[in-house]
């Protein structure tokens, strides 16, 4: 059964839309900086959705807000602004920070004093991904708050897939969305993985990642729903698996066969071989670890020609958003045939056999794959496609 | 050497052991007199993994004020409890806990 | 939808650890709750469940939350025919819905950022703070490789997770799921349970009894289900629907209707209306103590009672005037069963499950 994406919501430091974001590729800016979000004696840079002002629930629920943004936006891009209410639509999320009761303050004072104001525990309450975004819609159909750390927006998408094809719901809002916080901010850079300069992926020198937010929604859709509606497909989610390392809580398994059992279950499900994929959406997060396996297993499975980068010199790595961002490049990239530069690389390391592509290219054919690696050994692998 | 500068490392033993086993997991199952002062940590021995030592750059910041500024230089130091505790004996601040 | 047939659950709760233990709980009833230093009652689970160092040494570092899941987890495959070295360890997938998380953990992150500063956060406490860390704890002390997920939601969070189980088995994605829930007390949750819910101070849930605020009392634990489409391979019966919509009016073609009580909806006023007088009824959340995820609970009291053919009896179940109680344990011919639980809307789920 085929599943079409009809509409895309994509936020991110590259752009508050599809436009500022194709701008952004185009010019290879690298809209990075330090963190203004948040007071922090870590030196790292941070890829912030700056300007970013839309508040549907109260202003601290940051990344409830990206998520229902980009959920608009994608409504508006499928022409589904009015017509949902009761209607069975899936709302699948990804996050980390989102469904985290993680507020110092509160802490704090119930540690000192043994009692603390209800204002942050009734935010988080209050804060559900996919819960907020059902409630906000008035939809009703099945509803999951992914949170598969770094995968979890690749893993939403997936979620949405299986119940499009189970038939439970005709239409899935699906996605991920994640703000810039202090307490990963502060976590990462104990994992030794945050860069302190601006993230190199798949580059000799690279030192880490940079944390980025933002959020990325993908409007899914059955034939059925689509021909009712009229309306034109975006592209098509071909193909989809994950599966998990089972080795190391933070560290990939060195082997890659975690990443590569998905990619090739994707391909599968996808009804493709290997060469059928014209460029590839790494993770490539820039983390010494990361990008050695991910980038090996990339050459075993398509050789050393493929054309492959990491948006993640463009948004940072926006975690729970990350695979659901980087699903939407791909489909911009499908429809607009170029894939930009990958930002922050310059030397090749000889430890991985292929490099990426340095600067706008040229891309013919029309199957994309995208691929997310995360914490807790996840891996995950969407194959996207672009309709005739 | 004199026996209070001997005094002084028994105890730092005593504390990296304690240190060792209530913050990596798994040695909870030894008590801190079991792990002997010259068991390799990593690999063979304890086989710890890259993470414990991250944790132990933390513990080593936390407990005795000193930063591991370079892993390199941490693989000889984190070899096993005796090396650990004589690093920690020669580079703690004095004042420090 | 196509039935889900149930191969082995594992379960870990305030009685300690195994399904023994919580078969006995439905026929011995309702207990006191375990109190805390600061006094505080809450179905805890005790320290020595936690121990079992043949598991602990393939998940050293986990944290007490992850234990709760792994520990379930395991029994669950255990208490299935199942051999998983046997198995293409890619062909089973993990679902873990929580819906607090590791809370705890979190809080222990936040301590070292407030006590020692932003640059001396424990690595290990961190990686333990994040919410797929239980699932990967899970994969790894079974060696799964295929799909694992976790999921997070306040209401309804195992019925999704199960919803998409059954999904993953008729997408032929997976031959089996190994899909269950784990939540945590936890001092902070204790508090915030005291100011945002009516908790029981004599340590009596009492549920049923439509107040506005049903009296309370927190719980925790774990629970998983090996499901599959095989009924060969049936051991407890099966979940053979789910209705999510919060339209349904549940079905009257069943032996025994089982409420969860988890104070965070409000009263149980929602169900008069559904429930046929006909029909027994019966919650047993105050054996265990309400948490958000014990919809899992009630599940495998579902599945025990269909596989003894036996009623547990209902306990502390005051207001007997309302409702066709359960209030007796005895053998009887159960051959479905449906599981409610609701929210804060009064928006009602319905599992049904088969012998």
């Amino acid at each position: 059964m085929k599943i079409y994406v009809t509409g895309l919501g994509l936020i991110s430091a590259a752009g508050e839309n599809e436009k500022e974001t194709l701008t952004s590729f185009e010019s290879g800016k690298r809209r990075a900086g330090p963190v203004s979000l948040f007071s922090t004696q870590i030196q790292s840079p941070a890829y912030e959705a700056k300007g970013f002002s839309r508040h549907y629930f109260p202003e601290q629920l940051r990344t409830l807000n990206l998520c229902l943004a980009a959920t608009e936006d994608a409504l508006d891009d499928a022409s589904l602004k009015e017509e949902i209410r009761g209607k069975r639509i899936g709302v699948a999320m990804g996050t980390t920070v989102g469904s985290v009761l993680n507020d110092i303050n509160f802490n704090m004072e119930f540690r000192d004093k043994g009692s603390a104001p209800m204002d942050s525990v009734n935010l988080y309450l209050e804060g559900n991904l996919s819960s907020g975004i059902h409630s906000f819609l008035q939809t009703e159909g099945p509803s999951i708050t992914v949170v598969n750390a770094c995968v979890s927006g690749a893993n939403a998408i997936g979620v949405a897939m299986s119940w499009l094809r189970s038939g439970l719901c005709d239409i899935a809002i699906a996605g991920g969305a994640d703000e810039l916080n202090k307490v990963p901010f502060c976590g990462f850079g104990a994992l030794g993985i945050l860069s302190d300069s601006l993230c190199s992926p798949f580059d000799l020198n690279r030192k880490g990642l940079n944390l980025g937010e933002g959020a990325g929604v993908l409007l899914l859709e059955s034939e059925q729903s689509m021909e009712r509606r009229k309306k034109k497909p975006r592209a098509i989610m071909r193909g989809y698996d994950f599966s998990n390392d089972a080795h190391h809580l933070t560290s990939p398994d060195p082997s890659g066969a975690g990443i590569e059992r998905a990619i090739t279950g994707a391909l599968i499900d996808a009804r493709l071989e290997p060469d059928a994929i014209s460029f590839i959406n790494a993770h490539g997060t820039a983390t010494i670890d990361n990008d050695l396996v991910e980038a090996r297993v990339l050459h075993n499975l398509f050789g050393s020609t493929i054309a492959f980068l990491s948006t993640k010199g463009y948004i940072g790595h926006t975690l729970g958003a990350a695979g659901a961002l980087e699903a939407g490049f791909c489909i911009l990239a499908l429809e607009q045939g170029w894939i930009p530069g990958c930002a922050g690389f310059k030397k090749l390391d000889l430890n991985i056999p292929i490099a990426p592509v340095t600067q706008k290219t040229q891309i013919e054919g029309h199957f994309a794959l995208s691929t997310s690696m995360g914490f807790g050994g996840c891996d995950a692998a969407l194959v996207i496609e672009f309709p005739e | 050497m004199n026996s209070s500068h001997e005094n002084e490392l028994t105890e730092i033993r005593q504390k990296v052991k304690q240190l060792l086993v209530s913050n990596l997991g798994q040695l909870e199952m030894l008590g801190p007199s079991e792990i002997k002062d010259d068991v390799a940590l990593f690999g063979e021995g304890l086989g710890l993994d890259s993470l414990d030592a991250l944790e132990i750059v933390v513990l080593l910041k936390k407990h005795f004020k000193i930063e591991i500024k370079d892993m390199n230089e941490g693989r000889e130091v984190f070899a096993t409890v005796d090396s650990l505790s004589r690093f920690i004996q020669m580079n703690a601040p004095k004042d420090g806990n | 939808m196509k039935p889900v047939f149930i191969e082995g659950i594992g379960i870990i709760f305030t009685r300690g650890r195994g399904l023994n233990k919580f078969e006995q709980a439905l026929k011995d009833g309702w207990d006191e709750p375990t109190v805390s230093a600061d006094g505080r009652k809450a179905y805890r689970v005790p320290k020595d469940a936690l121990i079992d160092y043949n598991i602990l040494k393939k998940v050293r570092r986990s944290d007490r939350f992850s234990r709760l899941a792994v520990f379930a987890a395991c029994d669950a495959i255990h208490d299935s025919d199942l051999d998983i070295a046997d198995l293409d360890q890619s062909s089973i997938g993990i679902i873990i819905a929580t819906a607090f998380g590791p809370h705890a953990t979190i809080f222990k992150v936040l301590d070292d950022i407030i006590d020692y500063g932003e640059k001396k956060v424990s690595p290990t406490t961190f990686a333990n703070s994040i919410h797929n860390a239980a699932a990967s704890y899970v994969a790894s002390a079974l060696g799964c490789t295929g799909p694992v997920m976790t999921t997070t939601q306040f209401y309804f969070s195992f019925q999704q997770a199960l919803l998409l189980a059954s999904s993953w088995l008729n997408e032929g994605r997976l031959k089996k799921v190994l899909v269950g829930i784990v939540d945590e007390c936890s001092p902070a949750m204790e508090y915030i349970c005291e100011e945002k819910l009516s908790v029981a101070h004599n340590g009596k849930m009492s549920p049923l009894s439509c107040l506005k605020r049903p009296k309370f009392v927190p719980g925790e634990g774990s629970a998983f289900f090996l499901v599959s489409q095989d009924s060969r391979k049936k051991k407890y019966g099966a979940f053979t629907e789910i209705d999510i919509t919060g339209n349904s009016h549940g079905w009257t073609d069943v032996d025994l209707s089982i409420i969860g009580t988890n104070a965070m909806g409000g009263s149980e006023e929602v169900y008069k209306d559904i429930l046929n007088k006909g029909i027994p009824v019966a919650a047993y959340s105050s054996i265990y103590g309400g948490f958000m995820t014990g919809n899992a609970f009630e599940c495998a009291a579902a599945a025990l009672m269909l596989k003894n053919q036996t009623q547990y009896a209902s306990p502390n179940v005051d207001r007997t005037e309302l409702w066709n109680v359960a209030d007796k344990s005895k053998e009887r011919e159960l051959n479905q069963i449906q599981c409610i639980s609701h929210n804060n809307t009064q928006k009602l789920v319905f599992i049904k499950m088969t012998k």
